[in-house]
């Protein structure tokens, strides 16, 4: 992972491609390195289909390794749905394959001439970049189908759907599993727009004859990473919960806290959850030969997807994670799993990202386009999109969008990107994330790891409301850091309540680059990663007004606990004081 | 959902169902089912005494814990009374399931909805009726004895559980001595009206 591949897509004479060394990027990955580019090299106030924005597809520091769960990719940009800059993150093969092929970057710049699609496919031998426009508009499934044709079954593909051709906001980047299916997504933030405005339809990877990226001292990263995946194992979260029921096992618990927003944020109670729960889900797979514990790329051990079978015990997706099964479930009031499956798979099959999706829909029922819970009527709205009609545009172009072209005054956005899965006001400390991280409203954002551990800006009390701000704080930047890694988010739990983990993956970093990094050091990563892209976002035009949650969070009361959104403007604004 | 103790069914639904169909049955702990228990004691008693749970099993399988839906971090401050809904889940996964759990590093960031300290001496100990929900781990650990034991549930929840889970029609079961009609009973109308319900595994 000692070089980085651009390719021009609006060089004269068609695309060119330059390898170059890391240079000012060596020691970065993941996040880092697509934040680190963007705020180097795209302008701020470029727009974010034109030719000036950059479109940068990166490995984790440890993807390409044997270190387990480190196969996360990083894709950044200027994002076409909040403006600011984007880091989006997938799992699937791609960051494996890319970093063994030995690329710690793909930067996409330039915009086409033409209206040309091109494939880019990569191997030992180099990069061949081809004009192919016999796959426009082809779904995500259709596609990577033609590829194995063409290339064989041993390739990874990062691809759009018809979604990301059409430059929509929600369009996502898929990447290929460990079974060739384009199930994984970049979905945040609109970046399949952006790899659609570059004109490149596909990425095909092929690894073959390429080894295991090896350790700087192999004895210690083999021993740091038994330790890790002993202490992920022996961990009830990542060792119990989320392999037995995956992330959907978390509906059944935030509709009991109240928190789970439903009918488009109007209530944190559905009558209908525990019938889209992760428990009835599991049982659900499992009884249609399905599966409820599978990985989305090879090295996981937690293995929080699974397979999703229709009733005759055909597949009809990967196993939905519970921000989807939320966002066509609670938030449009549809309590058919069977329904949100299929929106899935739709939502997979033309690129488009399922919270964006989701939202959008639910938006656009409160805007008397669908009755609440109407699930077919959703089904063919997405087909809509799919097919870009007048109406999908609108759809497609997120919550957002569609809450404005139907006069909704209730739409859970924040810098234009629709909210997850928890209500801010029933959970407070995860709405000060929602208004100040630099990526618009984002659950994982401050999601992880360790900030006890770490002691981020010293020790924060705990029943005091600027707690909240600490805490946001630190988990921002713990979880900058993290990104940069390549490993998977879900780590942190184990990672949280297990010192002796924490310091396994540090050890598995130091053992790799032969560095002796600390807690200290992990600090300082996440720190240089936000404050790159906050810098970004205020030369893109941001202020402390866009730092905050929709008006009706604080004056709204949400049932069952009649709560709002209580943390003032002043202290969201002390989030990035450090 | 206030339930009268006096208005509690006789008549007993038997269901008899094979033991690889049983899991389905796990929705009914979801939903929550009605328990008849001794109440106005402290949470940690409640789940020692009545739900007769070991300090070891509380302490390494139940780590999120939400009594009328608000999260608990302290057992011995938090009091059972009669008509509540106590539902237990292992420890969850994400930020969000982090401040969940009882007393833990990220209680702060939900404080708006956590459960506050009872008044101790504000109810007196006598029967009552406690709806249980068990979730995740907790389900799969607990939920085949709970249902192998007398439990309530309203028609309602269970109508909806007829219409939903995957058909139920071949499985047998007896309303008292009389053979229980599935069919006729979603087709019927279902209230809160409560069903004394007992799972016999075959
Ligand atoms: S835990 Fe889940 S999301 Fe993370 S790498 Fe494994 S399968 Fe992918």
């Amino acid at each position: 992972m000692d070089k980085i591949l651009r390719i021009d897509m609006g060089a004269e004479g068609g695309p060119k491609m330059t390898e170059e060394p890391l240079g000012a990027y060596a020691g970065f990955g993941g996040r880092a390195m697509t934040s680190a580019v963007v705020s180097k090299e795209v302008p701020p106030l470029c727009h974010p289909l034109g030719a000036e924005n950059k479109l940068v597809i990166a490995p984790g520091l440890l993807s390409g390794t044997i270190a387990s769960m480190s196969g996360r990719l990083s894709v950044g940009c200027k994002s076409p749905l909040t403006g600011g800059i984007k880091e989006s993150n997938a799992g699937g093969q791609a960051a494996q394959v890319l970093a063994r092929l030995g690329y710690a970057a793909i930067i996409l710049e330039g915009k086409p001439h033409g209206d040309d699609l091109y494939k880019i496919f990569i191997n030992a031998e180099g990069v061949k970049i081809t004009v192919d426009n016999s796959l426009k508009m082809l779904p995500n499934y259709d596609l990577v189908d033609k590829m194995k044709q063409q290339h064989g079954e041993k390739i990874t593909c990062l691809s759009i759907g018809p979604a990301g051709e059409m430059k929509m906001g929600a369009a996502s980047i898929a990447v290929t599993d460990m079974e060739l299916r384009p199930t994984r997504h970049a979905g945040r933030g609109g970046v399949g727009a952006v790899m659609g405005a570059k004109g490149v339809k596909v990425i095909v990877l092929d690894d073959t004859g390429m080894k295991m990226r090896p350790p700087k001292d192999p004895e210690k990263f083999k021993e740091a990473n038994k330790n890790w995946v002993e202490g992920l194992k022996k961990h009830p979260v990542t060792g119990q919960g989320l392999p037995a029921y995956g992330t959907n096992v978390l509906t059944n618990v935030l509709n009991e806290a109240g928190g789970y927003p439903t009918y488009n944020f109007k209530q944190g109670r559905f009558d209908g959850a525990s019938r889209i729960s992760g428990e009835t889900q599991a049982e659900t797979e499992t009884a249609r030969g399905g599966s409820a514990t599978h990985g989305c790329h090879r090295g996981c051990i937690i293995q929080c997807s699974g397979t999703y079978n229709d009733k005759d015990g055909h597949f009809l997706t990967k196993q939905p994670e519970y921000e989807t099964v939320w966002s066509h479930g609670g938030q449009c009031g549809n309590a058919d799993l069977d329904s949100i499956a299929e929106m899935d798979f739709i939502e997979d099959n033309y690129g488009l990202d399922t919270i964006e999706m989701g939202v959008a829909l639910g938006v656009a029922m409160e805007g008397g386009l669908l009755e609440f819970g109407d699930a077919q009527g959703a089904i063919k709205m997405l087909h809509e999109v799919g097919k870009g009609t007048p109406l999908g545009r609108i759809l497609g172009n997120g919550a957002a969008f569609t809450g404005k072209a139907f006069g909704v005054e209730r739409v859970p956005v924040v810098k234009g990107q629709a909210m997850p899965a928890y209500d801010p006001r029933a959970v407070q400390g995860i709405g000060v994330t929602y208004a100040t991280s630099t990526m618009g409203a984002d659950h994982t954002a401050g999601y992880a790891v360790a900030t006890n551990i770490l002691s981020v800006g010293g020790k924060v009390d705990p029943l005091k409301p600027e707690g909240q701000v600490e805490l946001s704080r630190n988990l921002q930047i713990a979880t900058a850091a993290i990104d940069a890694t390549g490993m998977c988010l879900f780590i942190a739990f184990a990672v949280l309540d297990q010192p002796e983990t924490f310091q396994a993956l540090l050890d598995l970093l130091n053992a790799f680059y032969g560095l002796s990094l600390d807690a200290d050091g992990v600090v300082t990563l996440g720190k240089t990663i936000l404050k790159m892209e906050r810098d970004f976002n205020i030369g893109a035009g941001f202020t402390a007004e866009h730092d905050r949650l929709p008006r009706f969070f604080k004056t709204e009361k949400f049932p069952p606990h009649n709560v709002v959104f209580e943390v003032t403007d002043e202290d969201l604004d002390k989030v990035y004081n450090w | 959902m206030s339930v009268k103790i006096e208005s509690l069914p006789a008549a007993e639904l038997q269901i008899l169902v094979d033991a690889p169909r049983y899991p389905q049955f796990l929705q009914l702990v979801q939903q929550g089912i009605i328990l008849r228990r001794q109440v106005g004691c402290s949470l940690r008693s409640f789940l020692l005494d009545q739900l007769r749970l070991s300090p070891q099993f509380i302490e390494e399988n139940i780590q999120t814990i939400f009594l009328d839906g608000k999260p608990v971090d302290d057992l011995d401050r938090a009091h059972v009374k009669d008509g509540c809904t106590l539902a237990l889940s292992a420890a969850m996964p994400g930020l969000v399931g982090a401040t969940m759990r009882r007393g833990g590093f990220y209680a702060s960031l939900r404080a708006q909805i956590s459960h506050g300290p009872d008044d101790p001496n504000a109810s007196a100990t006598a029967q009552g009726c406690v709806t249980i929900k068990f979730f995740n781990n907790v389900a799969h650990l607990l939920g085949k004895a709970f249902l192998q034991d007398t439990f309530f549930i309203t028609s309602k929840n269970l109508e909806d559980f007829i219409r939903w889970s995957r058909p139920t029609d071949d499985i047998k079961a007896f309303l008292g001595e009389k053979p229980f009609d599935w069919k006729a009973f979603r087709a019927g109308n279902s209230n809160d009206e409560l069903v004394r319900v007992r799972l016999k595994i075959v």
